[in-house]
């Protein structure tokens, strides 16, 4: 599980928040969350069928994604196409950033 | 293992190209495990003329206790519950036939032919085993629920409409003794049922904020039944009885919720046929053990995603994979555990042949339980619940994977895990996808969302505790024991499981949330002790638990807590 801040400590607005950035942080998260030796992991990795292990892993996703980017993900978010991999993912942060 | 999210929409084209390649190897391998399955637990070696099998078993000098029954073939836990027409053994060989069936047609017919096939072969087993008012009343309780999700209109509103009416005339009403003596009957039930759906309530449909309690109503029809049913026996002192065809359907509840969840979340498209609906429950996966491992197949986004998505024979050698471990489960698992309680038994401990309710049943009659005998015991009594159920899932699962469907293992070696959060999806994969979907989500991203911990520990608490109890055991209390108003306070008094399971893995989530240490468990170092003693010390959790499932007659809970805290040496 991610070591998850209260959502009151989070300053993402103190730096631009790009895609690269995103993906960055992203590939960070999954690298460091759910360790895979030996599988490699890339923006266009499928997380559902490789990496996520199970839906307490989108839970754990959903916690970092609301810390760290200070997103609201909702009930509806939780779907195949925003969880495929971390570019969906990039898209589907970067979207709620800046809708 | 993937997830409830996995395997995206698989398009046509995908799973023609999955479906285009027929192998003889696979075909041939899926019907000699069946033939050995058929030879193991049936009396097929009476009809050919050969060895039984203990009588093989022992011709090779294997002289094996618990593994075979009276009539000399394997004891198995694979049945059909509740048939009155066969015993054991026919309705396996029935069932047995039946999967052979369903394989040959879900792998030679045309892609657009497989499912209907298989809903097909599910019917004609259902028909054999039970006869056709159950048949029927199965099909009409799923063909309200169709009605109602998936509204028809035009000629068609008049079409479906009117086949409940026929179906329930099949299944309810008064026999007549033959299908022409019905005819009349069937028709003119159905002209009231069409007039019924088309002027009542279809019209009610097509209003949003009518349509959507109707629908709720529909979906949970078989636990706002059972608890009426309860209620009433309470007040009124007469139980009622469910046909089998209702009962049948019941079990289907699970599924059924996780078809609407995907409804609601817009991945069921609207207009939906009703073979394809019904393609999504009666599987012939659905038959053997149809009240274990119900929610396999999950939803109607699970089923579609994963049907054809993978190369069927791939699919199919996973699937002998499943059988073949479920094989050594169903014939090894008893004799197993015997060997071992023997062994315990030799060494001075009390394991009470490995069950947890004899354990309890002595205590409460006075008997002198001490701490290596409730560890021992319900560690031995999970250890056979577990090979049992391996058995008879992996059966299940790998029955719906010949048939072309991706469907994760419902039981993933559960000793592996080293905390009670993994634990789950290892133990019951489906059942806790359905949890987490039906409730832990909607708690989960609805209340207090600046909170962490405190959101966590009440989506698990409103899941594993709550939801757990009531949609879980407690409907399948009534359904296994009948609608009785006593099953309330039976369950309740079980809280103590539900209670110390939720704060358990709540707490081990809270401890996994701040964990700094990220190495994957089972990695090859100096370490992998601690991982030996997380395993023991989960399963031990569980097994305990336990305790509190295991009433006997005249025993309280407050017995069941002091045998519980015995395990860990607190005497009260």
């Amino acid at each position: 599980m991610v070591a998850v801040p209260e959502r009151r400590r989070v300053n993402h607005e103190a730096t631009p928040m790009n895609r690269a950035t995103i993906s960055a942080q992203l590939e960070d998260f999954f690298r460091r969350e759910f360790p895979n030796p030996g599988v490699e992991l890339t923006a266009s990795t499928d997380l559902l069928q490789n990496w996520l292990v199970d839906s307490l892993g989108i839970v754990n996703t959903t916690l970092f994604l609301e810390s760290r980017f200070g997103v609201d993900v909702t009930r509806a978010d939780i779907r195949a196409e925003n969880f495929q991999s971390i570019d969906r993912l990039t898209d589907f942060v970067a979207g709620k950033l800046d809708p | 293992m993937t997830t409830l999210l996995s395997g995206g929409p698989v398009t046509p084209e995908q799973q023609l190209e999955n479906a285009r390649t027929h192998r003889p190897g696979p075909v041939l391998a899926v019907l000699a495990v069946l033939a050995l399955y058929a030879y193991l637990f049936t009396h097929v070696a009476d009809v050919f003329d050969l060895p039984r099998p203990q009588a093989l078993a022992e011709n090779l000098g294997l002289h094996m206790d618990h593994v075979f029954d009276d009539d000399h073939n394997v004891d198995s836990e694979i049945r059909i519950p509740k048939t009155r027409i066969f015993n054991n053994d026919d309705e396996r060989l029935i069932l047995f036939a039946v999967a052979a069936a369903a394989f040959l047609c879900a792998y030679f017919l045309p892609l657009r032919r497989k499912r209907q096939a298989l809903v097909f072969w599910f019917l004609i087993g259902l028909l054999v085993l039970y006869g056709p008012r159950a048949t029927a009343g199965l099909v009409f309780a799923h063909w309200l629920v169709y009605l109602t999700l998936h509204p028809p209109s035009g000629r068609r509103a008049l079409a479906y409409g009117s086949m409940p009416g026929l179906l329930a005339y099949l299944a309810f009403a008064p026999s007549s003794p033959t299908l022409v003596g019905a005819l009349p009957g069937m028709a003119a039930w159905g002209v009231v049922a069409a007039l019924a759906f088309r002027f009542g309530l279809r019209p009610l449909l097509e209003r949003e904020a009518i349509a959507v309690p109707l629908r709720t109503v529909a979906v949970q029809s078989a636990i706002i039944l059972v608890f009426a049913g309860a209620l009433f026996e309470g007040l009124a002192g007469d139980a009622w009885a469910l046909p089998i065809g209702i009962l049948l359907f019941f079990w289907h509840w699970e599924r059924l919720i996780m078809y609407h969840v995907d409804y609601k979340d817009g991945l069921v498209p609207k207009d939906v046929a009703p073979l394809a609906y019904l393609s999504v429950f009666l599987h012939p996966g659905a038959l053997p053990n149809w009240t274990w491992g119900v929610t396999i197949g999950q939803g109607y986004a699970y089923t579609n995603n994963n049907f054809l998505s993978e190369e069927k024979n791939k699919l199919i050698m996973d699937g002998l994979r499943l059988w073949g471990i479920a094989l050594i489960y169903l014939v090894f698992g008893d004799w197993i555990r015997y060997a071992v309680a023997g062994v315990l038994d030799d060494l001075g401990f009390s394991v009470y042949a490995g069950r947890t309710r004899r354990m309890v049943c002595d205590f409460v009659g006075g008997g002198d339980v001490d701490t290596p005998s409730v560890l021992l015991t319900t560690f031995l009594d999970l250890f056979r619940w577990l090979l049992l159920w391996g058995g008879v899932v992996h059966f299940k699962v790998g029955l719906w994977r010949i048939c072309g469907y991706r469907i994760d293992p419902y039981f993933n070696k559960p000793w592996m895990a080293t905390n009670l959060v993994s634990f789950w999806p290892r133990f019951t994969f489906h059942y806790r996808e359905f949890l987490v979907r039906a409730f832990y989500y909607p708690v989960f991203f609805r209340f207090f969302k600046r909170h962490t911990r405190t959101r966590i520990v009440f989506a698990t608490m409103a899941s594993v505790g709550a939801a757990n109890l009531i949609w879980g055991h407690m409907t399948e209390e009534m359904y296994y024991h009948g609608m009785r108003f006593e099953h309330f306070g039976d369950m309740f008094q079980t809280w103590p499981y539900f209670f110390l399971l939720g704060a358990g893995i709540s707490l081990t989530e809270l401890y996994l949330l701040q964990k700094k240490s990220r190495r994957k468990p089972w990695t090859l170092d100096a370490r992998i002790i601690l991982d030996v003693v997380a395993a023991y010390c989960t399963l031990q959790f569980f097994a305990l638990l336990h305790i509190f499932m295991k009433d006997c007659r005249g025993g309280t809970q407050g017995d069941a807590w002091r045998l519980f805290l015995k395990a860990f040496g607190i005497e009260l």
